[in-house]
């Protein structure tokens, strides 16, 4: 525990200049990027006026991979080693995968005694995984955005302040984990991951003046994954009720169905070109009633065939899809604890809710048309950039704030197998739970622990996060030690849990990561590749880092103090927190950043009792309405 | 902010069963107005751990007090009797013949969602018929200046978890139908 700053309603903590802060809609088909200019929020385009950057990455063994559109129009003529739909791996170990997608285009790496379980695809420029390949896609829109936004001749040097990226909300532990570590290797600083649906809540500035609350629903359905998230909207706070859906269900499972059929009627078997003409075929029927589809004998197709496809017809081949995004959407009302009639707007999101069934069947649930103002396939983007920017702290505090949730049940594996819940689904985050245990055999020097995700009751169901050991515990009966595991959920939605063994004070920590998400060592590893963050560099960036920290540090001190530093401290305190602030001053001003960073944790310990002593005071005066100087 | 402060206290809320939910709603939207980590992206680490402790601590307060069942569970708790994790047993055989026929029903019920939902709606309604109980004894200790005598509350405590349970399972059976 340390200090908390206090900033004062309607005035950002600290005077600055515009930073340079975008949202960024890392989707499964297409991404975006967005930034807010002179108080509105729009996407950027690159070169030739795209908007919208193909999530595509093509590999090659001569040249740096190519990302979007050059990218996109080699997934027929050099399928192995163009990555498409990356996202819906990304998170993914290995053996899901075999699950997931038995028929993947793209060859794995399928090395035994591989201690990653990180799937790793087999290309022209060698192996690369899920985590990288996301990465050259937000390298492309990080250089798109310092293009438009501090011009090309200035690129040299110039970084953006931070982004905000978006996250299906149904994304879980490891999924969000490795859209992070995608982030970081491409040299981003991530203000926040935020869920797709609470930013499109945010787009359409959703907001009431009034003192009433109002709960509009957000109907998303992309590429590859359908979210809903239930909203309640009072006088700038967003509160996401519930949330829901499916990480493995989207506009790309109507291609599937489409070109299944096509396979069908063509005696072939499902390749990339009949999924690109199926969603064509879509894309067209969203504006027509009727489509003359002509297959012609090729190297992909056994047999040519032409016909019609009515829009009735494919209604009926899609449906699956679209009911099963009802029978989600009843149930995120249901842990939303509000009825149909309760909802008084529903957004759509996600270029997938084009398809005119999709709009039929969200009216007809609600009884009235949806909203669907903000394009579909920016809104996201548009939503993140307007958060990026109050983050960053372009924006005056106080107007608007995000409280999300978790979208699945975090839990612990119990005897027999069974999975116990710690954190239910839709529990508002951050948030820290425990849970006592204890030991079953006289004289058990450890206890093993296995962190579960998912809304099953058996382990095996539910997805395995991470195992580890709490060792240690000294010999004691069965039954008397008492072994707490603390959960702890951040804003990001990521995970980390620390077990204690409460007599003997035994403690293990850790940050939920390894499962099939890549361990430090490999993020590292990547970092020191890639050449923007050449090995001599690192040093350097460490100190300077811990220079910034401390300056911060301080800087919160002296502005605490300078508020009520004389109200709260009598002056031994007072002199005491001085000389102390004194010492970091002078240390900051050396340049070894391991005893900065040890200062730093002594002077933040050293300012608790303060800290706590202002954080009471704050209580009292957000609850009463005062500034804390009125006090 | 000590750490130990009551949730009542917290949200400013007096002690009983009966909470103010719109004082409670707008108070806690004051205090993650202040204490969100989003209010410290920029700020030095410890700040940052500092409001994740306090939002963490925001958002758990407001869960259990929003609960009927954690609530009154906490009002025990506050008064030094602890519930434990459940496994006590339950002597009053009427309870266990009703609990009985009540596993039976949903068993019968299979998957026939309307029928789910009346039964989730009627299990929702017995949880609120004890916590009316529940909040009669104490009212009774309050009016009467009576020291804790904890065996009835906890029985009605323990009887909203059986239902509460109940209606818990039926959920999952809707679930399951996704």
């Amino acid at each position: 525990m340390a200090l908390l700053q206090i900033s004062e309603p309607g005035q950002a903590a600290a005077p600055h200049e515009h930073k340079l802060a975008v949202g960024i809609d890392l989707g499964t088909t297409n991404s975006l990027v967005a930034t807010v200019r002179s108080g509105s929020a729009s996407v950027l385009d690159d070169q030739v006026g795209d908007t919208m950057l193909p999530s595509v990455v093509n590999y090659s063994a001569e040249s740096a991979p190519e990302v979007g559109r050059a990218a996109f129009e080699k997934i027929v003529t050099d399928p192995l080693n163009t990555l498409a739909s990356i996202k819906r791996i990304l998170g993914k170990s290995s053996a899901e995968l075999q699950e997931i997608t038995p028929q993947s285009p793209y060859l794995f790496s399928d090395k035994s005694g591989d201690i990653s379980p990180v799937p790793k695809i087999l290309t022209a420029a060698g192996e690369v995984t899920p985590i990288e390949v996301s990465a050259e896609i937000l390298k492309s829109l990080k250089r798109r955005a310092l293009e438009t936004l501090v011009g090309e001749s200035m690129l040299d040097g110039a970084e953006l302040d931070g982004a905000v990226i978006t996250v299906p909300a149904y994304f879980d532990d490891a999924q969000r984990q490795a859209t992070k570590d995608a982030a970081k290797l491409a040299g981003i600083k991530l203000l926040r991951l935020l869920n797709e649906p609470t930013a499109a809540a945010v787009a359409y500035g959703l907001d009431v003046q009034e003192d009433e609350s109002v709960v509009h629903a957000i109907y998303d359905l992309g590429g590859g994954t359908f979210d809903i998230s239930i909203l309640r909207l009072t006088r700038g706070v967003f509160e996401v009720m519930a949330t829901g859906g499916d990480a493995m269900l989207g506009g790309d499972d109507m291609d599937h169905l489409l070109a299944e059929w096509l396979a069908i009627k063509t005696e072939s078997r499902l390749n990339p070109y009949l999924l690109m003409k199926a969603r064509r075929v879509k894309e067209e029927l969203t504006e027509r009633d009727s489509v003359e589809i002509e297959l012609e004998e090729s190297d992909s197709l056994a047999k040519s065939w032409s016909g019609n496809l009515t829009r009735d017809k494919f209604n009926s081949i899609v449906e699956p899809i679209v009911k099963r995004t009802v029978r989600l959407m009843r149930r995120a009302l249901r842990d939303a604890g509000v009825a149909q009639e309760d909802i008084s707007e529903v957004v759509l999101v996600g270029g997938s809710t084009r398809v005119p069934l999709v709009r039929e069947m969200v009216e007809e649930f609600f009884g009235y048309p949806p909203l669907a103002g903000i394009d579909p396939d920016q809104v996201v983007a548009i939503g993140a950039a307007i958060q990026a920017d109050i983050l960053v702290g372009n924006k005056k505090d106080g107007e608007l704030l995000l409280l999300d949730v978790t979208p699945l049940t975090l839990g612990l594996e119990i005897m027999g197998g069974m999975s116990e819940g710690v954190i239910p689904r839709n529990t508002t985050i951050p948030v820290a739970r425990a849970q006592e245990f204890t030991t079953f055999k006289d004289g058990q020097s450890a206890i093993s622990i296995h962190v579960v995700q998912g809304e099953r009751d058996m382990v095996v169901d539910n997805r395995s996060l991470a195992r580890f050991e709490l060792r240690g515990i000294p010999p004691m009966v069965a039954g008397a030690a008492r072994v707490r595991v603390t959960f702890q959920v951040d804003a990001d939605g990521l995970l980390s849990v620390s077990a204690r063994e409460e007599n003997s004070g035994v403690q293990a920590d850790i940050e939920v990561r390894p499962s099939y998400g890549l361990n430090d060592g490999e993020i590292e590893g990547m970092l020191k590749e890639s050449y923007q963050y050449a090995t001599e560099d690192r040093d350097a960036r460490q100190l300077s880092e811990q220079k910034v920290e401390a300056a911060r540090t301080i800087e919160a001190l002296e502005s605490a103090l300078a508020k009520d530093g004389s109200k709260l401290l009598n002056k031994d305190e007072m002199d005491t927190l001085r000389n102390k602030m004194q010492e970091l001053i002078d240390i900051a001003a050396g340049d070894d950043a391991s005893i900065i960073e040890k200062k730093i944790e002594q002077l933040n310990h050293d300012s608790e009792f303060y800290a706590a002593r202002r954080m009471d005071q704050s209580v009292n005066s957000a609850l009463s309405g005062q500034r804390v100087d009125d006090i | 902010m000590d750490l130990t402060t009551n949730y009542f206290d917290l949200f400013e809320l007096p002690i009983g069963y009966t909470v103010d939910s719109a004082q409670l709603a707008s108070n806690y939207r004051k205090l993650q107005k202040e204490f969100h980590p989003d209010r410290f992206v920029t700020s030095a680490e410890q700040e940052r751990v500092y409001s994740m402790q306090m939002a963490s601590r925001v958002n758990e307060g407001s869960r259990v007090l929003r609960n009927p069942i954690e609530r009154a569970r906490y009002m025990l708790e506050l008064n030094g009797v602890d519930l434990g994790t459940g496994g006590e047993t339950i002597r009053d055989t009427e309870f266990l013949m009703e609990q009985m026929e009540l596993r039976e029903e949903l068993d019968e019920i299979g998957e026939d969602e309307e029928r789910l939902d009346i039964f989730i709606e009627q299990m929702e309604q017995r949880v609120a018929e004890h916590g009316r109980g529940f909040e009669q004894q104490w009212q009774n200790l309050v009016d009467n200046n009576a020291t804790i005598n904890s065996e009835n509350m906890k029985q009605e405590i323990q009887r909203m978890q059986f239902f509460s349970r109940l209606s818990h399972q039926a959920e999952t059976v809707l679930d399951d139908l996704i």
